[in-house]
């Protein structure tokens, strides 16, 4: 295969793990290492580093759009992007130490149980407030949100506030140490521990993926990890697909997202699993 | 609040666009016809950050390389490598590329200086010092690029 045959072979799938992920709620990241591993042989660190840039792509348009439209909490996300990305840093200085098998294998059970937890059925949007912790009172962490499937403003208050910032710390060492924007942990974090109505968690979660990757991208960077013949055409591709995933979402039906969601998301993670142990699927 | 949520998001936006344009012109630039990426390892090429020294061998591209069609090609590791190829003409395409990828590492950063210096002109203490403490940890991320 040609440099430029090969370029443009990535920058295509790069667009269609953009749109699965955006239809998957997973993100690029978390599908895109595993594909750049298994299907284009890529060092595991130059796939991690090219997943990072592209989360931050995809963040700063998401993250961008939700904060306009006020969807996103700043304070929240600022609240907890402290512990993530201290999380984060961790996670990205460990990865020139732990082995890349070890790496593959946290990769297959990170994913598949992102794939897991993200099968859940989320709240609905329009659950009561939640009596607020006294911490988020202290900082504010309450808000409101005009939801427009209900037609009205959705008041919102955080619950569980330690146990969110140490799910948070966690999330921030496994996006470092994976090179994941880890936005299924982090709205999980989000959901369940603080009761964050699941819009407000998922687009709080676009503004603080995009924090975090910064910082660990930075130390990918410097290693020597992110390569531009990578890192340029996977970023402009999944930011492609992403906006089209988005679009695409809307046309199809919960069952259909959910079929192609565990074929993809469990192939990954056993395949990754595999390549940890050293068994090879391709 | 409402303003920083403004100001952060317009930062997002425009940097998240700039940094991809740049990507974008430096991957045409590179694979074009008579582009540096056809000629790239050629006698009288230059020379790539990282392969300078046989010995060293390509520093993270020599060492770990796992796909035959990923040519060889500079791996720019710190912001002084990058500002040097810009120096010289023409401009090394995959320089322009990196130059896109660090406008995009740079951009939340910037977001969240701009958010910071709103906390402080309307008094809110508390955020403007969370703010200053996720400038510092991006900091230490950035020290590992800026040397």
């Amino acid at each position: 295969m040609s440099p430029v045959l090969f370029l443009l072979a990535l920058f295509a799938t790069s667009v269609g793990t953009g749109a699965l992920g955006a239809m998957l709620g997973l993100g690029g990241g978390t599908l895109l290492v595993p594909i750049l591993t298994i299907f284009f042989g890529i060092n595991l660190h130059y796939a991690m580093g090219a997943s990072l840039v592209s989360v931050i792509a995809t963040s700063s348009g998401a993250a961008a759009a939700f904060l306009w439209l006020g969807l996103s909490n700043m304070r929240v996300g600022l609240f907890l992007a402290v512990p993530t990305i201290v999380g984060a840093l961790l996670g990205a200085t460990l990865v020139g130490v732990v082995p890349p098998r070890v790496l593959e294998l946290i990769f297959g059970v990170a994913i598949g149980w992102a794939g897991l937890i993200t099968l859940r059925q989320p709240r609905l949007a329009g659950a009561a407030a939640a009596e607020a912790h006294p911490l988020a009172v202290s900082f504010g962490l309450q808000g409101a949100y005009f939801d427009q499937a209900l037609g009205h403003e959705v008041p919102y208050s955080s619950r569980g506030v330690k146990r969110g910032v140490g799910a948070m710390f966690v999330t921030g060492v496994l996006s470092g140490l994976l090179g994941i924007g880890a936005g299924a942990f982090t709205v999980l974090s989000m959901d369940s521990f603080m009761k964050l109505p699941m819009k407000v968690a998922t687009a709080t979660s676009n503004f603080l993926i995009g924090i975090t990757a910064a910082a660990s991208a930075g130390i990918f960077f410097g290693r020597g990890d992110v390569h531009p013949l990578i890192a340029g055409p996977v970023a402009i591709g999944v930011l492609i697909g992403a906006y089209l995933g988005t679009r695409v979402l809307a046309r199809m039906t919960n069952t259909t997202v959910r079929r192609l969601f565990l074929l993809v998301v469990f192939y990954l993670s056993l395949s990754m699993i595999l390549r940890g142990l050293g068994v090879r699927l391709l | 609040m409402r303003t920083a949520e403004i100001l952060a998001s317009r930062i997002l936006f425009w940097g998240g666009v700039a940094s991809i344009l740049l990507m974008a012109l430096g991957i045409i630039g590179w694979g074009a016809p008579g582009g540096i990426g056809g000629n790239w390892g050629a006698p009288g090429a230059p020379q790539a950050p990282h392969e300078r020294t046989a010995g060293q061998a390509v520093g993270p591209l020599g060492r770990r390389v796992g796909h035959p069609g990923i040519p060889a090609a500079p791996v720019y590791t710190s912001v002084g490598e990058v500002v040097r190829a810009w120096r010289q003409w023409p401009v090394e395409p995959l320089a322009v590329v990196t130059t896109g990828i660090l406008l995009l590492l740079a951009t939340p950063f910037v977001g969240v200086v701009a958010v910071f210096v709103v906390f402080v002109v309307i008094g809110e203490r508390r955020y403007a010092g969370i703010a200053a403490v996720l400038i510092a940890a991006l900091l230490v991320s950035l020290a590992f690029v800026s040397r």
